[in-house]
C-alpha cells in the first residue's frame, strides 16, 4: 500500500507533461482552435473599445456639425458624418459601450438568476419543479424576439427595459439548461457520498453540484452573449430599445438613418459592420470554448 | 403510438392555457390607463365617456372574468376587435397570416438547399480548407443580424440599378415573377439564417454517424463512397435536422417581425409590430397567442415525429 502511494507520489513528480502556465495554454488555444483565438481577439478588441470609449473617440458621438451633414468618408471623419453632422465613427465606437453593456447585463442577470433557478429547480424536483418547468415551457412557445417585443411594449420603450426583457428571457433559457445538468450531476456517487455524510442542502448545492455546472454555464452565457446583443440591437431597430440621442447600432440602422442611406450608404455599412464583428467574435470564441469545456463535442 | 399522441396532446393544453395567461397577464400589466394611452387625449375626456369606453371593451369586469371572456373567445376563434379600426382581430390576421406562412415555406427550402450539401462536405472534410469555410458560412449566418442585411440586400442594388421592391404586395396569381421578386429576397435571407443552424447540426450529426459500426460495414462491403454517404450516413444524420427544423418555425415566426418590416410585407410579424407601436393591445394579444400556438403545435409534431422515428421515445 506505501509503495503504491510512494510510486504514484514519485510518478506525479516526474511531470511527463511540461507545467502549464498561462501562456502556453493561450499559444495551444491559438494553435488548435484558431477560429476561437480570432474570435477572442475580436472580443478583447470590442471590450477595449467599450472601455475606452471615451477616451478614444475622436468627436463627441452627441456633437451635432450642421456645416458636416453627411460628409463622406475623409481623413476628417474617417466613416463619414450622419444626416445632423455627428461623426460616424465616434457613434459606432460609443454604440460598443451601450451593446457590450447590454450584453453583460443580460447575461449576469439572466444567466446568474437562471442558473440558480436552474439548480434549485433541479435538486429538489417535486411540485416547485414541476410548476418552474410548466411555465420555462409557456415561456419558451413564444418566437424570443415577439415575446421580448411584448415585454418591452408593456415596461416602455428604453434601453434599461430591454435589458429586463432579453435578461428574462436568457433566465428561462439558462434554467431549463442547468435544471438538466444539476439533475446529471446529482445521481453521481459523490453527491450520495455528501448527503450520506450528513451535507446540508445548501453545502451540497455551493461545493458539490456547483462547481460542477459551472462548465455548462459559461458555455451557455458565451452564447447567450452575442444573441442578447442581438436581440437589444434588433429592439433598438425597431425603435424598442436604446432611445435617442444615446448612440447604439441598432438604432443607427433604423428608420431615422434609413431615409439618408441611399445618398450616404455609409450610414448602413458601419454599424452593421460592428454589430456583425462583436457578435462573430462573440460566436467563434464561444464555440471554441464549448469546444475545450465539454470533451464530448470535441473535435465535432 | 395512439396512446403516446394522446398522452402529448393532453400535454400540450395546459402548455396553452399556461401561455394564455403569460400573454393576459403581460397585456394588464400595462402601467397607466389603457383607455387614455389609446386615445391619447384621455384629459378632454369625462369620468363617464370614460367609464362608457372602459364598459365596452369590458374592462370595468373582474380580472379573471376578462380573463375568462377572452379565452372563450379564442375557443371560439373570436380576438375581439382591434382598438385602432374596431375590425376584428381574426380579420387582420386571416388577411396577413398567408403572407408570412410563405415567407417560412420559401425561407425554410432556402435553407435546406444550402444547408445539406455544405453539411455534408464540411463532414467529409473535417478541419479542411471547406470546412473552415463552410464553417465560417454558418457562423457568420448566425452572427449578422438580419436587419442589417435586409437592409443591404434593398440598398444597394437600388443604388447600383436603380432597383426596388414594389410597395404593395403583388398576388401570385396576378403576376408570378414580381410576387416572387418581392418574396425571395427576403426568403433567401431568413432562409440563411436558418441554415447556419442546419449545417452546425448536419455536421455535428454527419462526424457522429460516420464513425458508426454500419458505416464501416457499408465501406468494408465495397461501396461506393457517395452511396456510403447518401444512402447510409445522410439518411441517419438527417434525422435530427429534419426534426429540428420544425422547431425553426419559431424563430420564423419571430424573424418575420424584422424582415417583414424591413421589406414591408404586410404579414403578420409587421402586424404585430404596428399593433405595438399603435398600442393596439388586442391586436397584440391576439397575434402573440396565434404566434405561440403554432410554436406549440409545431413543438408537438416534432416531439411526435421523434417518437415515430425512434420508437425507444414513445416507450419512455
Amino acid at each position: 500500500m506505501n509503495t503504491t502511494t510512494e510510486q504514484i507520489t514519485q510518478l506525479q513528480g516526474l511531470r511527463l507533461r511540461p507545467k502549464r502556465n498561462f501562456v502556453n495554454s493561450t499559444l495551444t488555444f491559438i494553435r488548435k482552435k484558431p477560429l476561437g483565438a480570432m474570435g477572442g481577439f475580436i472580443l478583447i478588441g470590442m471590450w477595449s473599445l467599450a472601455i475606452f470609449a471615451d477616451f478614444i473617440v475622436p468627436y463627441d458621438p452627441l456633437a451635432l456639425h450642421p456645416r458636416d451633414k453627411l460628409i463622406p468618408p475623409d481623413s476628417m471623419y474617417l466613416m463619414g458624418t450622419d444626416y445632423l453632422g455627428r461623426d460616424v465613427l465616434s457613434r459606432v465606437i460609443a454604440g460598443a459601450k451601450v451593446s457590450m453593456y447590454v450584453g453583460l447585463m443580460t447575461v449576469l442577470i439572466g444567466t446568474g438568476i437562471g442558473s440558480v433557478l436552474g439548480q434549485i429547480s433541479g435538486y429538489f424536483r417535486g411540485t416547485f419543479d414541476l410548476l418552474v418547468q410548466r411555465l420555462i415551457d409557456a415561456i419558451q412557445a413564444f418566437p424570443s424576439l415577439i415575446l421580448a417585443l411584448a415585454i418591452v411594449a408593456m415596461l416602455g420603450p428604453s434601453l434599461e427595459n430591454a435589458i429586463i426583457a432579453i435578461a428574462f428571457l436568457n433566465a428561462s433559457n439558462a434554467a431549463r439548461v442547468i435544471r438538466g445538468a444539476t439533475m446529471a450531476i446529482n445521481e453521481n456517487q459523490y453527491v450520495d457520498a455528501a448527503r450520506a455524510l450528513g451535507a446540508s442542502h445548501v453545502r451540497i448545492l455551493t461545493r458539490y453540484i456547483f462547481p460542477n455546472v459551472t462548465a455548462p454555464i459559461l458555455i451557455l452565457a458565451s452564447i447567450t452573449l452575442g444573441n442578447s446583443i442581438l436581440v437589444e440591437a434588433s429592439l433598438s431597430f425597431l425603435g424598442l430599445g436604446t432611445q435617442p440621442p444615446t448612440p447604439s447600432w441598432g438604432r443607427m440602422l433604423s428608420s431615422e438613418g434609413r431615409f439618408y442611406m441611399e445618398i450616404a450608404p455609409w450610414l448602413a455599412i458601419w454599424p452593421g459592420v460592428a454589430i456583425s464583428m462583436a457578435v462573430l467574435g462573440i460566436n467563434m470564441f464561444g464555440d471554441a470554448l464549448r469546444d475545450v469545456l465539454d470533451p464530448k463535442l470535441r473535435g465535432r | 403510438m395512439q396512446q403516446y399522441i394522446l398522452r402529448r396532446l393532453l400535454l400540450a393544453i395546459p402548455t396553452l392555457l399556461l401561455v394564455s395567461v403569460v400573454i393576459f397577464t403581460i397585456n394588464r400589466l400595462i402601467p397607466g390607463d389603457v383607455i387614455l394611452s389609446l386615445l391619447g387625449e384621455g384629459g378632454r375626456l369625462t369620468p363617464e365617456e370614460l367609464a362608457r369606453a372602459r364598459r365596452e371593451l369590458g374592462l370595468d369586469k373582474p380580472l379573471p372574468l376578462q380573463y375568462w371572456d377572452w379565452l372563450s373567445g379564442f375557443v371560439r376563434l373570436d380576438l375581439g376587435n382591434s382598438l385602432f379600426d374596431g375590425r376584428p382581430v381574426t380579420e387582420h390576421i386571416m388577411l396577413r397570416f398567408p403572407i408570412t406562412f410563405e415567407l417560412a415555406i420559401l425561407a425554410m427550402i432556402v435553407a435546406i438547399i444550402i444547408s445539406i450539401p455544405l453539411g455534408i462536405i464540411s463532414a467529409l472534410r473535417q478541419d479542411g480548407l471547406l470546412d473552415y469555410g463552410s464553417r465560417l458560412f454558418a457562423i457568420a449566418g448566425l452572427s449578422l443580424p438580419l436587419f442589417w442585411l435586409a437592409t443591404l440586400a434593398i440598398l444597394f442594388p437600388s443604388i447600383w440599378w436603380g432597383l426596388s421592391p414594389p410597395l404593395e404586395p403583388t398576388s401570385f396569381f396576378k403576376n408570378p415573377t414580381a410576387h416572387l421578386y418581392q418574396f425571395l429576397l427576403p426568403a433567401f435571407i431568413l432562409g440563411y439564417r436558418l441554415s447556419a443552424t442546419n449545417i452546425r447540426m448536419l455536421r455535428s450529426t454527419m462526424l457522429e454517424v460516420l464513425r458508426d459500426d454500419y458505416i464501416r460495414t457499408a465501406r468494408a462491403k465495397g461501396l461506393k463512397e457517395r452511396v456510403v454517404v447518401m444512402r447510409h450516413a445522410l439518411k441517419n444524420a438527417s434525422i435530427p435536422v429534419v426534426t429540428i427544423m420544425g422547431t425553426q418555425l419559431a424563430f420564423t415566426m419571430g424573424s418575420s417581425v424584422i424582415v417583414e418590416t424591413v421589406f414591408g410585407l404586410p404579414g403578420t410579424g409587421k402586424l404585430v409590430v404596428d399593433a405595438i407601436l399603435l398600442r393596439d393591445y388586442t391586436v397584440v394579444q391576439g397575434t402573440v397567442m396565434l404566434f405561440a400556438t403554432i410554436v406549440i403545435f409545431m413543438n408537438l409534431i416534432v416531439d411526435l415525429t421523434y417518437g415515430w422515428l425512434d420508437p425507444r421515445i414513445r416507450y419512455n
